[in-house]
């Protein structure tokens, strides 16, 4: 076994050890930012490989993530809960007659992972095979607004914008971060493949990639596929956690969330938008002071100029389209070792 | 019969204000090729210009009206000059995220202001605009003779700009081809800003009659108005001036017959809006008026 893999490994351990820890005795505040970090890294993880690596401007994950949200509640929502919740129009057959057990839940995820993946067949047959650049962002974003529409419209399903309240709170460490380095996991195994790097062609150059054979349309497809799956699960995960969802929830101040965040990280590196899904849920919550001591609403503020300024000025991000590897650390160690050693002589 | 005046009246005004909004999507997207996410956002800032300037400063509204048309179109160019600019020859994507981020600071400093904040505000309506005419049993809101009239003024004046003056000619040349005119010795980034100007102060005047069809500000107010906006600029074709007038008319009149005559459906307005752009983009992307465009490899 290579030393680093070894390394991997033994960090993994360390972090299911963490997990195992964390869950019971960890301070209620930074249990939470951890959370809310390893959910917006799992949908950012899904987001940098159809944006990122592939290159395919998509603006629609939100509505991926309302998918997810509602589907994972409406499989996981206690009944007696089903019948305060739904005051106007009854909750709509088949979820009035039955609920997951909490042995389900890992269920319920993948259903509204799978959704979202359907979802994302009906709007990325069409528009990926037609449109590139800023159409397909529009799009994209036309979708998610749409699905915001129905939300909000079929009370007998969704309750409309009063939103469901009482999800049990099964979310925690254990589920937010196995599904992060399971889909991680997933995503590096795609980007390293022979998929990824047509996915990388297809960003440099789609007619070159076109021209040495690559099915332009199909790799689209798949990575737009992924992030959708990626985006259902945080979406049901994220619902579960805060245990009330609106359909306001899930617009598109979500997908500017998430762009924040690959952006931060670096447009197409994974890690980066690890790094960054964690690194935004900790200022989100630093800068909370800011909503509430300066003036509401101050804290977008504040992230608004903050992506305009990393456009402007640190377009490359924290990690560019580079991955975090060992060798990295282990160069900046000995670099480190060196300098100090030169210090002291 | 007086309902269908009525209507029809309404439908032509906010057709128009679709229209005035959409020459600022159209343009912007002509030359630079950048689907201006702040548009909207510059609209609803319009309002609460002349709302600051009435309740702050207690300016006549006509002044204020003049002065928040020209504040507006300030704010436009300083925009391009401050966030496009710089991100001219970097990937249009960073220019779309930029884009994305201007207007989430432009409504969320509507927000922070004190004098503004996240509540809905009054919006200071002259009084002409608040009559009502009567001719025979039809009633007339004075605002939907006025804004039709005040946006075909504007708009004809934009068609003479762009078709008969220098810098018009300039502009459709830079939305043809920006190298060559460069090298025709067009100060293109002069030109941009003028874009930027008109497109700004059209929005403007949009906001500000805006206003005096729906008398109420909110932060929010931009944002699907201007998705309206820009699919009626889809619609004639984005690129092409009269195109985004002729589409602003035809989706304010469709908007307002099927909220009067299908009130059932008006729930899902914006996701019709939604599903006619995305319809537009994939089986008919030059629009009604617009020119098919080669790929350049």
């Amino acid at each position: 076994m290579k030393p680093n893999r070894l390394l991997t490994l033994v960090f993994l351990l360390g972090l299911a050890l963490f997990v195992w820890w964390g869950d019971g005795n960890l301070d209620r505040f930074v249990w939470r930012i951890l959370n809310f970090g390893a959910i917006y890294a799992l949908a950012a993880v899904g987001y940098t490989i159809i944006n990122g690596v592939t290159g395919q401007f998509s603006l629609g994950p939100h509505g991926f993530m309302l998918l997810g949200g509602y589907l994972t509640t409406l499989l996981m929502l206690p009944l007696h809960q089903k019948r305060v919740v739904w005051l106007f129009s009854p909750l709509s057959w088949p979820f009035n007659q039955f609920t997951l057990p909490y042995s389900g839940f890992i269920l319920a995820l993948l259903a509204g992972g799978i959704l979202a993946v359907l979802a994302s067949l009906v709007v990325g047959i069409p528009a990926l095979k037609a449109l590139r650049g800023d159409y397909l962002a529009i799009a994209t974003f036309g979708f998610g607004e749409i699905l915001y529409v129905l939300a909000c419209n079929f009370m007998s399903l969704t309750n409309g914008p009063m939103g469901i309240k009482g999800i049990p709170a099964y979310t925690n460490l254990k589920w937010s971060m196995g599904a992060l380095v399971v889909l991680t996991y997933m995503a590096i195994r795609l980007k390293n493949s022979s998929f990824g790097r047509a996915l990388r062609a297809i960003r440099e150059d789609e007619l070159a990639a076109e021209s040495m054979g690559i099915n332009v349309f199909r790799h689209k497809l798949l990575a737009f596929m992924f992030s959708a799956f990626c985006a259902g699960v945080s979406g049901g995960l994220m619902a579960t956690l805060i245990g009330t969802i609106t359909p306001d929830l899930f617009r598109f101040f979500m997908t500017f969330y998430l762009l924040m965040i690959i952006v931060l990280g670096g447009l197409g590196s994974i890690s980066g938008a690890i790094v960054g899904g964690f690194i935004f849920a900790a200022v989100f919550e630093a800068l909370r002071f800011v909503d509430t001591a300066v003036v509401p609403g101050m804290r977008m503020v504040v992230f608004a100029v903050l992506l305009i300024l990393i456009m402007l000025f640190f377009r490359r991000g924290l990690f560019g389209r580079e991955e975090f590897t060992w060798d990295w650390i282990f160069k900046g160690a000995t670099r480190a070792w060196r300098w100090a050693w030169a210090k002291t002589k | 019969m007086a309902t269908y005046v009525q209507q029809l009246l309404n439908g032509v005004t906010l057709g128009s204000l679709y229209a005035l909004i959409a020459i600022g999507y159209t343009m912007v997207y002509g030359i630079l090729r950048l689907i201006n996410f702040a548009h909207g956002d510059i609209f609803m800032w319009a309002g609460y210009w002349v709302f600051f300037l009435v309740i702050l400063f207690r300016l006549p509204w006509w002044i204020s009206a003049l002065c928040a048309i020209a504040l507006t179109a300030l704010m436009g160019v300083a925009i391009e000059r401050m966030a496009y600019r710089p991100l001219r020859e970097a990937p249009r994507i960073s220019l779309l995220i930029t884009a994305i981020g201007v207007s989430f600071l432009l409504e969320n400093l509507i927000i922070v202001l004190p004098w503004a904040g996240g509540r809905q505000k009054p919006y200071p309506r002259p009084d002409l605009m608040a009559q009502v005419y009567q001719l025979g049993n039809v009633r007339i809101q004075a605002v939907t003779v006025w804004v039709p009239l005040i946006a075909a003024a504007c708009l004809l004046g934009l068609i003479f700009l762009v078709y008969r003056t220098k810098v018009g000619r300039a502009m459709r040349a830079i939305a043809t081809d920006i190298e060559t005119t460069a090298l025709m010795g067009a100060d293109i980034n002069r030109v941009i800003s003028y874009t930027f100007l008109v497109g700004s102060a059209l929005a403007a005047v949009g906001g500000i009659l805006w206003g005096c069809r729906y008398p109420r500000l909110q932060w929010d107010l931009g944002i699907m108005p201007g998705w309206r906006a820009f699919t009626a600029a889809v619609i004639g074709g984005i690129g092409n001036i009269v195109g985004a007038m002729l589409g602003g008319f035809l989706l304010g009149l469709a908007e307002i017959l099927i909220v009067a005559f299908l009130p059932g459906l008006s729930g899902f307005r914006d996701a019709f809006i939604f599903a006619i752009l995305i319809f537009f983009l994939l089986f008919k992307p030059t629009g009604i008026l617009g020119k098919a465009i080669k790929e350049k490899v």
